[in-house]
């Protein structure tokens, strides 16, 4: 680690000389000590144009453009749940110019081994954590099923089908944990989309609605959906409507799996780069004009930032409990 | 409905500040829309920047007039160089095309354009009046029924692009074949990707439609031309002027292809592409020269461009009233109310009940406009038909390469699009039909996740396809439409034959 | 004949398609089809169909030889394949050389193979269409397009 340092410090030395001697852009700056950032930062989303994802990316893109002084530029690269994306930024230089944002599904496609080439725990580094959502389970108004204890009740009998996203993904493996914890016989029936399986909840074609907190609250909130268990260890109060939902913590099934958004950069990029990025994403993460789009965005339901040491262990924790679930159902 | 509100966001909409968003929008949409491989839904995310501090009316009404423009937008390219500028002109191409080559491609502008127009007019009515009551029925649109569409819809691949019956059924089944690649969307299991994580998520059907369409044509006119080493003259085209009468001669089919595409746009799981794919079957079915389609008929452009165009309107119906985007692009459009700090959702239309209207006479107005000002854009873009054929190739390529790699910013789509316009080329040149491939590849997806998930959710219950009603309708549509041909070639010849005996 | 080549190709290719849909995982399968079912299906028909069609075609050449005959153009020319060797070079080329040098070239290659020879226009049209896509896509739309290497890279920065 020592002889990187140094030979990043000559590195950085002949570098800046090297500007001094074009004799232009050398400003002798003495706020920081490393010559970063001196081009645009590619952000690379890993996840299509208009997603959830990519809008929480542009604007975190955007503000941290600001924080830097340099472009910071948004580039989709989507594709096998972000895979594409992952893979991207593995082949670029580990110099700091290229971020990559993060979610499960990275830690998924390690558990689950999808690629042989490129693993986030492997070949990255975490910087922050930036938001956290809880997944909630609702059932359509007038469902047979009456609160979370009827539905252990009803699922020790028969099937109870499940509405969500991405077979093989955070959705599934979320819902069999929880089948698993509680005993209960299910049903996952993956869809294509969130809207597909809103339309289809509210249709009744399934029974149960498993989704995030931030996209089934309007739901919640006009009655159309009832929620019946947040899996969390304490119960949301900051919304009116979710305030007498149990925990499944508090009705003893004990999985609290979330989802989250954060940063990575690729392994060995330089110690005083990573801190820099690390710095002024919290600086970012602490502007009013972040609180107010995550507060716009229900994303401030529980706290969002994590350092990177609490970073990587969420990624270990969670690897644990999906490698545990995956090898129970067969998917791996 | 309540008029006082309706004055408002007429007066809201006709300020001045609005109207310029409006006008702007809709320029910006038709050239989004007419580049392969700009979504109108990335359009709308390069201008989400934009709208950040714009506040909620400016904003919305901004967007959906791109979301309009871009609708139209699509059909340009799609007629004037066989490249659907967006997956929804993808049946534009059929006929607009060949219109094209006969040196009309000035009227099929043109019909686009007022079929655009009808379109969306229409669509932007029924949103008006029939957003609650329309949103209800669309959730009894699940599974089942998704499948019925997605199988009328597919009816359609044995009759475009070739005369050769078998081959365009094994061409479109080629396609549903090629949808198959990737994960497989109930199990998860991997189809096909021989170990590449770039055929995990399957292939994108943008880059291979941009290299059927506009790749193969482009090696079909130069071996063509290259016997006669004819590289430089441009194809005559002449610019015929287009009035409203000339979309009152195809009223039912336009009205008939609006309709269908609103209803389509409205479900989430479908879009413009399958609402054009269907009305473009349907005007096919119900035409009395069916012969012509396939080579410039006007319907086959009417058709699917008053479609794609309506279901841009009917997308935005589940959007307001149940908070459940109809289409990607619609998708978008929420988000970015959600940034202007609005709760997207069923309580949206209570909260915000100015929005409806404004979003009616937004895109009321851009479809007036496109109709008007489609004239300039007609002229201009027809002026780069009087290119040389090699700048013209070479802009062709160009468009072809960088709209294939814009799709996921991947040079592994431009490959794919290398790869289909030889095979493309090919197919044509043998007769067999890269349009049903096409059609295959849009629409084998949605045949098969339907499918299956209907009989996972009924644990293998066959029978509830046709023992739900609106399903069981649709299917029987759909085997009319397969089986409707074949008696009719059996009737006429029956016919033919009492004829000749007579005649004898 | 180039017929007859295309059906044997295309069983060639929905064989192998069809050997690797026996080796997909069945092991999750929740649904009554299960994940190969579908692909297998479409694929027998598709099989069958390709087989008739191919006696279709080998009848009609064997009962009129001479419709084989008129006349028709031949594709190996050195338009067609250069156009598709060009493309190939300028993905190849593009991520080391930048999207601006290498369409450049590419536009250049494009013109000079059909058959332009004003060089000076060519030049003008090749350069002025490069930037103004790179313009259009890469700085209006925020097509990420590719940047090149080394000085390619910081000029980049500059246009889009």
């Amino acid at each position: 680690m020592k002889r990187k340092a140094v030979v990043f410090a000559a590195l950085a030395l002949t570098l800046a000389l090297g500007v001094v001697g074009c004799g232009q852009q050398s400003t002798g700056s003495g706020e920081s000590a490393i010559d970063y950032p001196k081009q645009p930062i590619e952000m690379v989303v890993p996840f299509g144009e208009g997603s959830a994802s990519d809008t929480f990316a542009r604007k975190f893109a955007e503000m941290l453009s600001k924080e830097t002084g340099q472009p910071v530029q948004p580039v989709n690269k989507d594709g096998s749940g972000g895979l594409v994306g992952m893979m991207h930024a593995y082949q670029q230089k580990n110099d700091g110019y290229t971020i990559l944002e993060i979610t499960p599904s990275h830690v998924i496609a390690d558990v689950l081994g999808k690629s042989k080439n490129v693993k986030l725990m492997e070949n990255f580094d975490p910087l922050i954590r930036v938001q956290s959502d809880i997944y909630v389970l609702s059932v359509p108004s007038g469902s047979s099923i009456a609160d979370f204890d009827d539905l252990l009740k009803q699922g020790k009998e028969k099937e109870i089908s499940f509405a969500g996203v991405s077979p093989g993904g955070l959705d599934d493996l979320t819902l069999n944990a929880i089948a698993d914890a509680a005993g209960i016989k299910i049903k996952f029936i993956p869809y294509k989309s969130g809207s597909e399986v809103k339309a289809a909840v509210l249709g009744g074609e399934v029974d149960v609605y498993l989704d995030k907190m931030i996209s089934a609250i309007s739901f919640i909130k006009d009655g159309k959906v009832k929620p019946i268990v947040v899996l969390n260890d304490e119960r949301i109060t900051k919304i009116d409507e979710m305030k007498d939902v149990p925990t499944t913590v508090e009705k003893g099934v004990n999985v609290t799996i979330g989802s989250w958004r954060g940063f990575a950069v690729k392994k060995d990029t330089p110690e005083e780069v990573r801190q820099y990025l690390v710095d002024k994403m919290k600086a970012v993460y602490e502007t009013e004009e972040y609180k107010q789009f995550a507060e716009q965005n229900l994303a401030d339901l529980v706290e969002g930032y994590q350092d990177p040491e609490q970073f990587r262990k969420e990624w270990q924790d969670q690897y644990e409990i999906f490698d545990k679930i995956s090898t129970q159902i067969g998917l791996k | 409905m309540d008029f006082n509100l309706l004055l408002d966001g007429l007066l809201t909409t006709l300020s001045p500040g609005n109207l310029v968003l409006v006008f702007l929008g809709m320029l910006l949409g038709v050239l989004f829309g007419s580049l392969p491989g700009i979504s109108s839904s990335m359009a709308i995310v390069l201008m989400l920047p934009f709208t950040y501090y714009m506040g909620v009316i400016p904003s919305i009404i901004l967007l959906v007039a791109i979301y309009a423009g871009a609708a139209y937008g699509g059909s340009i390219t799609a007629i004037l160089f066989n490249t659907p500028g967006t997956p929804e002109a993808v049946a534009t191409t059929f006929d607009g095309y060949p219109m094209t080559k006969q040196g009309k491609a000035g009227r099929a502008l043109g019909l686009a354009i007022s079929a655009s127009a009808f379109g969306g007019i229409f669509s932007v009515f029924v949103m008006l009046f029939l957003s609650p009551p329309l949103s209800e029925v669309a959730l009894k649109i699940q599974s089942a029924e998704y499948f019925a569409l997605a199988l009328l819809g597919i009816t359609v691949i044995s009759a475009v692009g070739t005369k050769n019956v078998t081959k365009a059924v094994i061409s479109g089944m080629l396609g549903i074949t090629i949808a198959m690649i990737g994960i497989d969307p109930i199990s998860a299991a991997e189809r096909f990707t021989f170990d590449h994580i770039e055929l995990m998520n399957g292939i994108e059907f943008i880059p291979i439609m941009i290299g059927a369409f506009a790749l193969g044509e482009v090696l079909n006119q130069i071996t063509e031309r290259s016997e006669a080493q004819n590289f430089s003259t441009s194809e005559k085209i002449k610019l015929e002027g287009y009035k409203l009468k000339d979309i009152l001669k195809y009223k039912w089919v336009a009205l008939k292809a609006s309709a269908i595409g609103t209803a389509i746009g409205i479900l989430p799981g479908t879009g413009g592409s399958i609402a054009s794919i269907v009305s473009y079957g349907e005007a096919l079915r119900s035409s009395k020269n069916k012969e012509k389609f396939g080579h410039g008929a006007e319907e086959g452009v009417v058709a699917p461009e008053s479609a794609n165009n309506a279901a841009a309107g009917g997308a935005m119906i589940p959007t307001l009233v149940l908070g459940i985007p109809g289409s990607p692009t619609t998708a978008v459009i929420l988000a970015a109310l959600t940034l202007q700090g609005l709760q997207p959702g069923p309580q949206l239309m209570s909260e915000q009940p100015l929005l409806l209207y404004c979003i009616f006479f937004s895109m009321l107005i851009a479809s007036i406009v496109t109709f008007i000002g489609g004239r300039i854009g007609v002229k201009s873009f027809s002026l780069l038909l009087n290119l040389p054929y090699s700048t013209l190739a070479m802009f062709i390529i160009g468009l072809s390469i960088i709209g294939s790699y814009a799709v996921s910013n991947s040079m592994f789509n431009v490959w794919v699009m290398l790869a289909f316009g030889v095979i493309g080329y090919y197919m044509k040149k043998y007769h067999f039909s890269p349009a049903s491939l096409v059609l295959g590849l849009v629409l084998g997806k949605l045949m098969e996740e339907t499918f299956r998930r209907q009989l996972l959710i009924t644990n293998g219950d066959y029978m509830s396809f046709i023992t739900k009603p609106i399903s069981a309708t649709i299917l029987l549509l759909a085997v009319l439409a397969i089986f409707y041909p074949l008696l009719a070639k059996y009737f006429s010849r029956k016919k033919e034959k009492s004829d000749q005996s007579i005649s004898q | 004949m180039g017929d007859i080549i295309f059906h044997v190709l295309l069983l060639v290719v929905l064989g192998v398609f069809f050997k690797e849909s026996l080796l997909i995982d069945m092991e999750r399968t929740t649904d009554p089809i299960g994940p190969a079912g579908f692909p297998q299906g479409i694929m027998i028909i598709t099989i069958v169909l390709t087989v008739i069609s191919l006696f279709q075609t080998i009848r009609k050449r064997k009962a009129e030889p001479a419709a084989d005959t008129p006349h028709k153009p031949n594709e190996l020319t050195k338009e067609f394949i250069g156009l598709l060797a060009s493309i190939i070079l300028f993905v190849l080329l593009v991520d080391t050389l930048g999207f601006i040098v290498a369409f450049i070239l590419f536009t250049f290659g494009l013109l000079l193979l059909l058959g332009e020879r004003k060089y000076g226009k060519m030049a003008g049209i090749s350069v002025a269409v490069s930037f103004g896509f790179a313009l259009l896509f890469g700085n209006l739309l925020s097509v990420p397009l590719p940047r090149g290497v080394e000085i390619l890279k910081l000029l980049s920065y500059y246009l889009y």
